[in-house]
């Protein structure tokens, strides 16, 4: 019993007709783990079994050896950070963590140190007097981390944390839970490739609740090496291009556009480039079968 | 800890100052924070001690016989089914068979009685114009002429000699079912019929019961007892517990607390507390406010003075208790307010049903038991197992529903229940069938 890792085997979960997981098998290990996928992928509905939110079909899952279903167990060595962090608005900063500390099963001294030492960690001292309404949307996650925290979890499952926040904000927030990740497992989910590629040395893709790669981040960028491809091509041509070709970005500069693609073969006048972790994940996309054409946004 | 943080989530909210203005406006408005001008005075020979209801045939069978001879002659009978006014008209075939009752009891045959239809009585004496007369209590009453007066009145509709009170109630009950219930006719109401004055002795001995059992406080505790009852303990609290069970949905808050560590069972009674205490220790204070203005009232005479206490928590609480934890199940069952609108309406009911028995209503089902006098506390010795009853089946029917809440929050919390959803899901589906069967 591996006392330490999260494993799943053959997990399978479905809302009625639709299957949201099927079959999935993952090995997640202390660390930064990063879970990618689209929207509707199935990713918040992993995280939500895994937090004892929602109950699998079928298979196995095992939280540092402790099977899910025992729920008393798992809530005591999980920390969970939902999608939709939310706090009571009219609550102050200190006051939320103290009543969540309590729900934690905290005593007053254990919750009066965490809630001291948490706010410090999650930069947030200066505003444990102010009411969460107060906050902005990146100390609110910052809240969120630091109430997941509270309880001291083995887990900590992070869901979708840095949408919406601003490039400043959001780095500051995944140095935050790699410093956290340290001494626990922290299940990052998110459809932004740049966290996953800041922070995570495995991950995990999912798409339409189905596993598409379980490996390290340098193994999937390495996947797309020799397939990804630049090339400046002329205005007219990119409708007749974006149907060919996988495009993942295009750039205008006067009347020609840098476009970067993905190719199993070489692209006829184009150059061949380093490929990074988002082209990766979009060629996994792309063999999966997975609709991925047009995605070429003009910049 | 837990308990102090979600009492003060409950006390600062906009339900709870909602409630406290209530708490506070129903008392003063119905003159009852302050009892100083209402002492209970001893009889003394010679005055005008009020009326009672009494079974007494003597004044029954003619009232009632009366009541229902206009009602048979205008075709209008008053009913009070589930406590709602109801006028009911008969068709001829039940016109026949009332006037087969009322033959029965006049002596009169169903034709001479069904020739009567529509005329108001005219050509028969229906008892007398006179004796309207006006209680003390606000009520009033009609008191039937002597049998010499009747008598004097040529056809006049009245009770044949040879009737007996057993044979009288029957027919009543005959009656009654004819207008399909509700009615005063049927026999557990019949009494409403016998408005008989108080004698002196009567009038002190009933000063005597309220003074031994009542110690003159528990009189007043318990009129305060009714009107805060009907008008804010059986309703209002509902608010307060929707109000900190939605509070959560609304905040997003579900999955954070889902998540934690605390019991279902010690986070739903914990809030439950938090929401009895908020109701109740208001109460109490308003209890012994009103209390408080009659203590001066009765130098020398041994006053009860736990009796707001007692009344506040005995009378009061169970229909707190159950008001609350129909708030808390239905709101987790649904994640909806609709617990207010069910409560709104047993309350709504409740209350009408009450009506007929303001004076010791203490029926095992009544949300809010009547005794809306400072007197007839007989009525309360007399009912007292019944209410005590009552109590006791609201308060355990309240723990029953706050242990279901504990059993349907922990399903919510492992996912294997989304009641907002299938509300959804069931209105959408209504809509759906109804746009389809309009296209």
């Amino acid at each position: 019993m591996n006392q330490t890792s999260i494993v799943m085997e053959h997990v399978e979960k479905s809302y009625g007709r639709k299957q949201a997981l099927q079959d999935i098998s993952l090995t997640i290990e202390q660390g930064m783990f990063g879970l990618l996928g689209r929207n509707g992928a199935g990713k918040t509905t992993l995280m939500k079994m895994l937090a004892t939110l929602l109950r699998k079909n079928a298979g196995q899952i095992r939280v540092c050896g402790v099977p899910i279903e025992d729920t008393k167990e798992i809530r005591r060595i999980t920390g969970y950070l939902p999608q939709e962090f939310s706090m009571y608005p009219s609550m102050r900063v200190g006051e939320a963590m103290q009543y969540l500390g309590v729900l934690s099963g905290l005593n007053g001294k254990e919750r009066a140190e965490r809630t001291r030492r948490l706010l410090a960690k999650v930069n947030l001292t200066e505003q444990q007097h102010k009411k969460v309404r107060a906050l902005s949307g990146g100390m609110k996650r910052r809240l969120g981390i630091a109430q997941a925290l509270l309880g001291d979890p083995k887990v900590l499952i992070v869901d979708e944390p840095t949408a919406g926040l601003d490039p400043e904000e959001r780095i500051r927030f995944r140095n935050l839970l790699c410093e956290v990740a340290q001494e626990r497992i922290v299940l990052l989910s998110t459809h932004i490739v740049g966290d996953i590629e800041a922070t995570c040395e495995n991950v995990a893709i999912l798409n339409e609740g189905r596993l598409l790669y379980n490996g390290t981040v340098s193994a999937l960028t390495g996947e797309a090496s020799g397939k990804v491809f630049t090339r400046a091509v002329d205005k007219r041509e990119l409708p007749r291009l974006k149907k060919e070709l996988c495009i993942t970005s295009m750039h205008t500069q006067g009347g020609k556009t840098q476009i970067r693609c993905l190719s199993e073969v070489p692209v006829s006048g184009a150059q061949l480039c380093e490929p990074t972790i988002e082209d990766a994940y979009m060629l996994r996309l792309y063999r999966s079968g997975a609709q991925v054409d047009g995605l070429g946004g003009e910049q | 800890m837990l308990f102090f943080r979600e009492l003060k989530k409950v006390v600062f909210s906009v339900a709870f100052a909602i409630f406290a203005v209530a708490l506070v406006a129903m008392p003063v408005s119905q003159d009852v924070l302050d009892f100083s001008d209402r002492k209970i005075e001893q009889p003394q020979p010679g005055q005008d001690y009020g009326v009672q209801n009494k079974e007494a045939p003597e004044v029954i069978m003619p009232a009632a016989l009366d009541t229902l001879a206009r009602a048979f002659c205008q075709n209008s009978y008053v009913t009070y089914p589930i406590g709602f006014y109801k006028n009911v008209k008969l068709d001829s075939a039940k016109q026949r068979e009332m006037a087969d009752i009322l033959s029965a009891l006049t002596g009169l045959s169903a034709e001479e009685l069904l020739a009567l239809n529509g005329q108001d009585g005219q050509g028969y004496a229906i008892g007398t114009d006179d004796g309207l007369s006006v209680q003390q209590d606000g009520g009033f009453s009609v008191t039937m002429p002597s049998d010499a007066q009747a008598g004097a009145q040529a056809g006049r509709i009245s009770l044949k000699e040879s009737v007996d009170y057993a044979f009288f109630k029957d027919c009543m009950e005959r009656a009654d079912r004819l207008v399909g219930g509700g009615s005063d006719y049927a026999p557990e109401k019949l009494a409403r019929f016998g408005v008989v004055p108080l004698t002196y002795e009567e009038a002190a001995a009933q000063y005597e019961r309220t003074k031994q059992t009542d110690h003159f406080t528990g009189a007043y505790a318990r009129l305060f007892s009714d009107y805060l009852l009907v008008g804010v303990l059986s309703v209002l609290p509902v608010f307060l517990s929707v109000a900190l069970c939605l509070r959560d949905k609304r905040a997003r808050m579900n999955g954070l607390l889902y998540t934690r560590r605390a019991s279902s069972a010690r986070l739903i009674f914990t809030r439950y507390a938090a929401v009895l205490t908020a109701v109740m220790l208001p109460t109490i204070l308003l209890f012994y406010l009103s209390n408080l203005s009659v203590w001066g009232l009765y130098p020398g005479e041994a006053l009860d003075y736990l009796a707001p206490l007692k009344y506040a928590l005995g009378w009061g609480l169970p229909s707190v208790m159950i008001s609350s934890a129909v708030g808390m199940f239905f709101t987790e069952l649904t994640d909806t307010p609709i617990a207010v609108a069910i409560q709104g309406l047993w309350w709504f009911v409740d209350i009408n049903l009450g009506l007929t028995e303001m004076q010791g209503g203490y029926s095992l089902f009544r949300l809010s038991p009547r005794h809306n006098s400072l007197r007839h506390t007989q009525n309360f010795i007399d009912g007292f197992g019944s209410l005590a009853a009552n109590r006791i089946l609201f308060a355990a029917l309240a723990l029953l529903l706050v242990a279901a809440t504990v059993l349907v929050y922990e399903q919510k919390r492992r996912g294997r229940l989304d009641g907002y959803g299938k509300c959804k899901r069931f209105f959408a589906g209504l809509a759906h069938r109804k746009e389809q069967s309009a296209a």
